[in-house]
């Protein structure tokens, strides 16, 4: 009777154990965002780039214009879906107090852009054009959208990639660039 | 009009789901036979009405609704009308439609088919495979429904569908592939039906039987579409990534080829009853783990649908609340179940159990494999992808005992060879295998790699073996379904040992008119030229190997997205493919990637031969039962 009781409950407790370890696993892996990949340039600075202001239409190095601010970089394109979808969010981020946001409109032409910028409104402070996708491999994107912040020594500190919801901007970015405010 | 339609009708056939769940139970309740025929008609009638459903989808496509917000986002006014159709399925709402009509399908095929399964036992079935279904009608209803409309951006063209999957294997490679995944609910239902009935014997492995075969099938074909696609599509030359998708549906597949091959022994011995069930229910909970990964986004893959947390949650509740419930019915029928084994080693069933064996864990490798990231990264201790080379150093040595003894089982007997019989009998093709591999070595060009030498020697030894098998009895029909599915894996094994070692890659940058050397033949690039299709531009460069043929690489420019594609330039052969990819624009001229690709082609051929066995074998089953029943 004892030796049936313990086989009794090893046949069913054993599965379930696993299972529930299984399931455990499954179940913390789907708050781990696959989408926060560690840049290789994270804590590396920002590689130097220089591309055409999309307004002014003039070649500019990106270092120098965001020179001793917390900037946020968006990379951005206009056939792609996802920005569609997150540029609510991006506006309601730019209204956020001491927020720097710039983007980069990857492998795109100007006039797509601008007509793109003019119908949606434009958040950014800087808008630069990466038509041939060179910065892309600069930077190490996978695709867009993706977003950057570089703090006030032009060093990469925070990389996200795919849309950016509501709990991205008010867990992860705000704090940072709070944070990287603070910082001398 | 029509989306609204078919929303009605997806409540409808719910409502049908609901019913083909309760009427089963009134019908144990009440003993009475009404019911389970009311079921039967439920589980017609849900398939009708979701067939509705589904027109509605494709003719919604078709007639550029762009209302509905799943159609504005996968399709544009542009594009062509087959790939309109097959983006129905191209994303995650219309593929979830898919599933659950695939699951009707086969649930209705059941009633019609499955005629020498008593009526009690079929409700029960029918009633499982609702309860099923329902979980995820709940899911479309809550989270994914693709009929959902938005008025207010009327005049759009539809944002199109994503360019890479613009191709013909969209049309073929999800349905087939899904006909295999969702059949094993089939299985699934079969097997919980048994443990419920308690009626776990040679029978209910007669009545399994067809709808494994069905399954694998539909999943080998599946495989072998999709392998081909990202073959010719992605630009990368290979046929295998070891991506999580590929390797989600790979997990079934060789959970299902274990289950074939035990079925064939509880079927003619009683033993192995626990295990058959056991991997009969672990294939659908595979399935179901595959689609969770998939659609969860834990992990990167190449094949990206738009992902969402809260999908996750709802698909991990389904698979937990399955698995728990599989395991305490398995659990609860355990004693019963399980017989001390006297099983022969050197027998048919002992070597067909070795390989099951095998199978299993090469399944349980990939899995591993598969889930590795994921461990350490719950563990807080790195952030990895485990890609080739760990799956070729765990995949190699198992598949070596594995090809053997494929081979060598068809020597031996039902009741059990001694091994000086087996000995006797294997000499001579042994022989014959030998030198044939020694053929292959002299003439093929000169490498220190053993491995592959071996993977080509049991390829033929495979192969070898086959035609022994099939020309040293009389009853050649019996024996062709299985000599063709076993024919397929020596081809293939074949076409993967030589495919990966003799394979040449060549970067380089050339310009119209210049000549390159792709190993000992030459490529000339001999024309660029600019065309333009229904909705994308073309750009087309002409190239000539070794003087005579002529290969077509494109980049294509799609209109509505703007987005670039590559379309590969393949001339295909018996013997080898030549692949090449026309790159960016530089200084110098084009950037060009060239592939010579030895037997490639073989790896496929063999996947559809060992397709063609499991259909025969099916049509085998069907001639027999027809037989039977005429002689009754």
């Amino acid at each position: 009777m004892k030796r049936f009781k313990k086989i009794f409950t090893i046949r069913y407790i054993l599965p379930l154990s696993l299972l529930l370890l299984v399931g455990y696993l499954l179940l913390v892996s789907l708050s781990n965002d696959p989408s926060k990949l560690p840049s290789a340039l994270k804590n590396k600075p920002l590689p130097t780039l220089t591309l055409k202001e999309i307004f002014s239409d003039r070649p500019e190095s990106i270092a120098q214009t965001i020179q001793g601010q917390v900037t946020i970089i968006n990379i951005w394109s206009t056939w792609c879906p996802s920005c569609k979808t997150e540029y609510p969010l991006i506006k309601k981020l730019a209204k956020e107090p001491h927020i720097n946001l710039t983007s980069i409109v990857y492998k795109d032409s100007r006039s797509r852009a601008l007509t793109w910028l003019s119908k949606n409104g434009n958040p950014y402070q800087h808008v630069w054009l990466d038509e041939d996708g060179s910065a892309g491999i600069e930077l190490g994107i996978y695709g867009t959208p993706e977003l950057f912040i570089v703090d006030k020594q032009g060093i990469v500190r925070y990389r996200y990639a795919g849309a950016i919801r509501t709990t991205t901007i008010e867990n992860n970015i705000l704090p940072l660039v709070g944070q990287l405010l603070n910082e001398q | 009009m029509l989306p609204e339609i078919a929303i009605f009708g997806l409540s409808l056939a719910l409502l049908f789901a609901v019913m083909q769940f309760i009427l089963p139970i009134m019908g144990f309740k009440t003993q009475s036979n009404n019911y389970f025929v009311l079921t039967e008609w439920a589980a017609t009638l849900q398939f009708v009405v979701l067939l509705v459903c589904f027109s509605c989808l494709a003719i919604s496509f078709i007639n550029n609704d762009f209302t509905v917000n799943y159609i504005a986002k996968q399709s544009a006014l542009t594009l062509p009308w087959y790939y309109k159709i097959a983006a129905c399925w191209a994303g995650h709402e219309g593929s979830l439609l898919l599933w659950i009509c695939i699951v009707a399908f086969w649930t209705c095929m059941l009633v019609f088919f499955a005629k020498r399964m008593p009526l009690a036992f079929k409700a029960t079935v029918l009633g499982i495979l609702a309860l099923m279904n329902f979980g995820f009608y709940v899911f479309l209803f809550v989270s994914s429904q693709p009929f959902s409309r938005n008025f207010v951006q009327v005049g759009l063209d539809g944002s199109d569908l994503n360019p890479i999957l613009q191709d013909p294997g969209l049309l073929f490679h999800p349905p087939v592939l899904y006909m295999g995944y969702v059949g094993f609910a089939i299985t699934f239902a079969i097997a919980a039906a048994g443990l419920i009935h308690n009626k776990i014997d040679q029978q209910w492995a007669i009545w399994i039987k067809p709808w494994v075969l069905l399954s694998w099938c539909s999943l080998t074909l599946g495989i072998v579409f999709g392998s081909w696609w990202a073959y010719h599509v992605l630009g990368w030359g290979g046929w295998w990534f070891w991506d999580p998708v590929e390797n989600a549906s790979l997990l079934p597949w060789l959970l299902a080829t274990a289950l074939l091959h035990i079925l064939q022994v509880t079927k003619n011995q009683q033993q192995l009853r626990f295990i058959c069930v056991l991997v009969a229910i672990l294939t659908y909970i595979m399935s179901l783990l595959g689609t969770f990964l998939v659609r969860s986004g834990v992990l990167i893959s190449v094949h990206t649908f738009a992902t969402d947390s809260s999908r996750g949650i709802f698909l991990l509740a389904y698979l937990l609340i399955i698995a728990t419930i599989s395991i305490l019915l398995l659990a609860y029928r355990y004693p019963k179940l399980c017989q001390k084994n006297s099983l022969l080693m050197i027998s048919r069933p002992g070597l067909i159990l070795c390989n099951s064996i095998l199978l299993l864990v090469m399944a349980a490798t990939v899995l591993l494999g598969t889930l590795y990231p994921l461990i350490l990264e719950v563990l807080g201790i790195a952030k990895i992808s485990v890609g080739m080379p760990y799956f070729n150093m765990v995949f190699i040595p198992l598949s070596i005992p594995l090809i053997f003894l494929m081979g060598l089982a068809y020597y031996s007997s039902w009741q059990g060879t001694s091994i000086k019989e087996l000995l006797k009998s294997i000499a001579l093709p042994l022989v014959i295998v030998c030198c044939l591999t020694t053929g292959v070595i002299i003439i093929s060009p000169k490498t220190d790699s053993v491995i592959i030498y071996l993977g080509v020697g049991l390829g033929i030894w495979v192969i070898i073996s086959s035609f022994v098998y099939l020309f040293k009895h009389s009853n050649i029909k019996l024996r062709l379904p299985i000599t063709l599915a076993h024919l397929g894996v020596g081809i293939t094994a074949i076409g993967i040992s030589i495919t990966s070692h003799y394979s040449q890659t060549l970067d380089t940058i050339i310009d119209v008119g210049e000549q390159v050397k792709l190993g000992n033949k030459t490529v000339e690039f001999v024309t660029l030229e600019s065309m333009k299709s229904d909705n994308y531009r073309i750009l087309q460069g002409t190239f000539k190997y070794n003087k005579k043929h002529y290969i077509y690489p494109q980049r294509r420019k799609y209109d509505v997205s703007q987005q670039i594609t590559g379309q590969m330039g393949i001339k295909s052969g018996i013997f080898a493919d030549v692949y090449i990819v026309l790159g960016e624009q530089v200084d110098q001229g084009w950037a060009i990637r060239m592939y010579y690709k030895p037997l490639i082609r073989w790896i496929w051929f063999g996947g559809i031969l060992m397709f063609l066995g499991g259909m025969l074998s099916l049509v085998n089953l069907i001639y027999n039962k027809l037989r039977l029943e005429t002689k009754l």
